[in-house]
């Protein structure tokens, strides 16, 4: 089969629109540095979204003659694209939202190689160390903002999920938008998508302007979950366990939509972490929810949690059938 | 949560004062022996018994979607996942309801398991 593909050249907007000669060679190197061939593969996915596709294999199969190169001109720099998927434009031209993501993969995939993984600034022995290339890479993607109230609510959930759940994360995605808050997701689709979508319809009708829609994605997934084009606020970490603690050191609570391993990963990182000793005071509001036909689900989920970790792990989380209003309230309390 | 990062001084945007532990920030590349060799039994504290499930559970996700572990899989087989019967079984129940609702993979093609639920000691 074939897929609609076009060539484009891109000027990235926002920052970043310079790069050391020495990080255009890396990125450009075609004798097989790592850097390039990421940076390749994190752009297409990008690219990608909207498709229904949850193959990272099969999508650099299918768009095997993909490429992006950089130039740099007087200006600036200027991305070639050639093979793109045709889904990422609009009569010729590339939609906004995709072009700024394929900006955030150059800024990450750039930042990440040349001031966090070769740095010996970070001691990744140490958690401090790891935790503290975790805070500068979100800061450099100016993710990290001061003054502003805790208003950030993580939601995690599956990519194929069914219809009415899909529905379902929408609702809750309302009711947290009409209460002022931002949502920020693993950017792929279904349970990463929805609440986006209902927050921003919500923040419409708040006449909020700036509402938030953040995407934490890393290199592994992001081609099985391209980021979906509501996200505003894209980051590239290098790794699950970075994106993870991105997550629980950037919400102000979590939401648990049904899922599959994915989502029980998750689940069992954030609980892993609220069950040490040091933690047994901190508030982090947890609720797992989901319409009614999702009930047998989260019992399961709670069944598997209690046989494993005990009783303790079951007091850090609230399970909620169907009812999106009380959600957000115990998000928010 | 408000009060309490007022009352800590901690900051609003990002959260310096929960504990994460080495064990949840250490990089885990699932491969088929790293999948074989994970420590699931309840002789643990229960935190690392978290950790040591996340990253089971994390290898199957693999396994599922992404490039390299789709590469694995190719190349070893299933990932064989052993442990203690009474961690194993409701892991083995939980796998294979997220099965036979569709939770794994987007519909479309039928799943074919990537993991084998072995029950050890």
């Amino acid at each position: 089969m074939d897929y609609k593909i076009v060539d484009a050249q891109v000027s990235p907007t926002g920052r970043l629109e310079v790069l050391s000669r020495a990080e255009a060679a890396k990125l450009s190197d075609q004798s097989g540095g790592g850097l390039r061939t990421l940076y390749r593969n994190c752009s297409l996915a990008v690219l990608n979204c909207g498709n229904e596709l949850d193959d990272g294999k099969e999508l650099l199969e299918r768009y095997h003659s993909f490429d992006i190169q950089i130039q740099q001109r007087a200006r600036g720099i200027k991305l070639d694209i050639t093979g793109a998927p045709a889904s990422a434009f609009v009569d010729g031209e590339m939609i906004r939202g995709i072009q700024e993501h394929l900006v955030a993969v150059l800024r990450d995939v750039v930042y990440a190689s040349t001031e966090i993984s070769g740095s010996a600034r970070f001691d990744y022995s140490t958690s401090e160390g790891v935790t503290d290339a975790v805070f500068h890479i979100l800061r450099n993607a100016n993710v990290l903002q001061p003054i502003t109230q805790p208003n950030v609510v993580v939601c995690w959930g599956g990519h194929s999920i069914k219809q009415e759940e899909y529905e379902y994360t929408k609702l809750v995605g309302y009711q947290l938008g009409l209460r002022g808050l931002n949502v920020c997701t693993g950017c792929g689709p279904g349970a990463m998508k929805g609440p986006m979508k209902g927050a921003a319809l919500a923040h419409a009708t708040q006449r909020i302007t700036n509402g938030r829609y953040l995407g934490f994605t890393e290199p592994g997934i992001i081609a099985a979950e391209a980021p979906n084009p509501v996200v505003n606020e894209l980051v590239i970490l290098p790794d699950v366990e970075k994106r993870l603690e991105a997550f629980v050191r950037t919400g102000h609570g979590i939401v648990v939509f049904p899922g599959g391993v994915g989502t029980a990963e998750e689940i069992l990182y954030i609980l892993g972490i609220l069950l040490h000793p040091d933690n047994a005071g901190l508030p982090f509001p947890l609720v797992f929810t989901g319409p009614r036909s999702a009930q047998e689900y989260f019992l399961r989920i709670d069944r598997f949690i209690a046989q494993t970790l005990g009783e303790a792990a079951r007091q850090r989380y609230r399970i909620i059938i169907d009812d999106p209003e009380a959600v957000a309230q115990e998000i928010t309390a | 949560m408000r009060d309490f990062r007022k009352e800590q001084r901690d900051a609003y945007y990002f959260n310096w004062l929960l504990k994460i532990e080495h064990e949840f920030q250490q990089l885990f590349r699932p491969t088929y022996e790293r999948m074989c060799n994970l420590t699931l039994h309840r002789r643990q504290p229960t935190h690392l018994l978290a950790a040591n499930l996340r990253r089971a559970f994390s290898g199957v996700v693999a396994g599922n979607v992404k490039d390299e572990g789709i590469r694995e899989i190719e190349k070893h087989g299933p990932f064989e996942i052993a442990g203690e019967p009474e961690i194993m079984g409701p892991m083995d129940e939980l796998m294979a309801s997220f099965v036979a609702q569709g939770r794994m993979k987007l519909p479309g093609k039928a799943y074919n398991p990537c993991y084998r639920i072995v029950a050890g000691s």
